[in-house]
């Protein structure tokens, strides 16, 4: 009886245990009242951050306790370089124009300038294709990268030659993707419309999709005309309904002859 | 002589069973670690394709990088949504989507300000929304990903335009896809999805991305999935 009872108390107190230690470790992961985990998450960051952009120096992580914006930083003199708080953003921080010149030179290194690495993805795409005209260039930052998207253009119109670059916010050129011009201007005069292409493009889904609902609803913004690898198409998206829930539709239509080359679903 | 033995006794007893308790106490950590780490969930609808919610699941567990712990939810409330952004490491959705939100069931939708309302702390590092405009911020129904960020998730990768694909294609499913792979190889976030992109332009001949061109990361794209 005495042993027994020495078992189930010993067997009590390791449960007790478990369950400790179980809790304690997902209330400390997950409860808002400890702030540690994310603060070490940006100090990790944010040192990663420093470290990769400035070679000549070593970076260390440092939180001053209770404080869960304090940055990393690195200073010389009257000028520092931070990251913010959640560790994304280098920040320079001077006391005087000559200082802040100094900083801004260590930044430059750090970010390049948006119009430096445009420049170079045009020129890489100009390796790769015999540019005859202009380029339009759009770009998107998603934090650790510059996406650029470079297209050949005449008169407006995408001549079928793009490439598709990602830098890391460094300048390096992470990858890169490219297709090579397939039209030639004069442009192919026999070329449908607009309202033709999204006529053929709704009665083509209407034939293929009956358990849908469409709705014609034509405007210049449902119809894009682009120059693909195939060459010229447009790309139409139409609207359906099945069981109240919208269903997007998007058509690609040869631009010279109407024939239908694919369509998607969202559903499918 | 025989106290001097009892007092041994009672001392060797204390010690075991300090040791049995700091054991447990140590075991509790490491499953707690467990129940959370390394594992992952697929959420669909019933009247949709699973997509990426089920493949994407699929390719994780068969990368051999040691997650093993799947859950899959079809139809599911937005409280058991919310349970796995706190318990799995890994969510991946595909369904129907909007400016704002996301449809779990014919029924159950996930707007930002359904997020921004909970008071829960999130903990999952990867959500992957495969859903039409979820990306896309609202004046009405709020900044889905921002939300999610903001309650603790690490990161989300969501699509601010409508994403759809072809029964010959299959358009956005092999976008994910490949997105998922390169995670899978020890790419981040951030690096999976801008060479998943870049591949994927290469396949798609007609110019038309199936959405995949409006890919957006919020938080932090150094996330990756751990191999063991």
């Amino acid at each position: 009886m005495k042993k027994a009872g020495k078992i189930i108390l010993i067997t009590g107190l390791a449960l007790l245990c478990f369950a400790a230690g179980f809790f304690g470790r997902v209330y400390v992961e997950s409860h808002p009242v400890f702030p540690w985990t994310r603060i070490y998450a940006a100090s990790q960051n944010g040192t990663e951050l420093l470290n990769q952009y400035f070679d000549d120096v070593k970076f260390e992580g440092k939180v001053l306790p209770g404080d869960d914006e304090s940055p990393l930083q690195y200073s010389s003199g009257d000028w520092e370089i931070q990251t913010d708080a959640k560790g994304e953003n280098i920040i320079a921080i001077a006391l005087t124009a000559d200082a802040a010149k100094e900083a801004e030179e260590h930044l430059t290194t750090a970010r390049r300038d948006i119009g430096i690495v445009t420049d170079s993805a045009e020129t890489e795409l100009e390796k790769y294709v015999d540019i005859k005209y202009y380029l339009d260039t759009e770009v998107t930052e998603d934090g650790n990268f510059y996406r650029i998207t470079v297209t050949e253009k005449n008169n407006g119109r995408e001549t079928g030659a793009e490439g598709y670059f990602v830098y890391y916010t460094n300048g390096t050129l992470f990858s890169a993707a490219f297709s090579e011009r397939v039209l030639d201007f004069p442009e192919n005069e026999e070329i449908i419309t607009p309202q033709e292409a999204y006529d053929i493009a709704y009665n083509t889904i209407c034939e293929e999709r009956k358990d849908l609902e469409m709705s014609y609803d034509f405007s210049e913004d449902a119809v894009t005309l682009t120059t693909a690898q195939i060459g010229q198409v447009y790309h139409i998206e139409l609207y359906g309904e099945r069981d109240s829930m919208e269903i997007y539709c998007i058509c690609v239509i040869y631009a010279c002859t109407g024939k239908v080359e694919e369509i998607g679903y969202s559903d499918r | 002589m025989s106290k001097n033995k009892n007092k041994c006794k009672k001392k060797r007893l204390c010690f075991t069973v300090c040791i049995i308790c700091i054991a447990s106490m140590f075991l509790g950590v490491i499953s707690a670690e467990a129940y959370v780490s390394k594992t992952i969930a697929g959420y669909y609808r019933s009247d949709f394709v699973s997509g990426i919610a089920e493949a994407g699941v699929q390719q994780v567990l068969n990368a051999g990088i040691g997650y093993n712990i799947s859950s899959y939810h079809v139809d599911a409330s937005a409280a058991t949504f919310k349970k796995s952004l706190q318990n799995r490491e890994v969510v991946l959705l595909h369904s129907h989507g909007s400016t704002g939100y996301v449809t779990l069931s014919s029924t159950e939708k996930v707007y930002g300000t359904t997020v921004a309302s909970w008071t829960d702390t999130l903990s999952a590092k990867l959500l992957y929304l495969s859903a039409c405009k979820a990306g896309a911020q609202s004046s009405t129904y709020g900044f889905l990903p921002y939300e999610l960020t903001k309650k603790g998730v690490r990161t989300v990768v969501s699509f601010k335009e409508n994403i759809s694909a072809s029964s010959t294609t299959n358009g956005i499913h092999q976008f994910n896809l490949i997105a998922i792979t390169n995670m899978t190889q020890g790419y981040t976030v951030s690096q999976s999805m801008a060479l998943a992109y870049t591949t994927f332009r290469g396949m798609c001949t007609s110019g038309n991305y199936w959405g995949a061109d409006s890919y957006q990361i919020t938080g932090y794209g150094d996330y990756y999935l751990r191999h063991t």
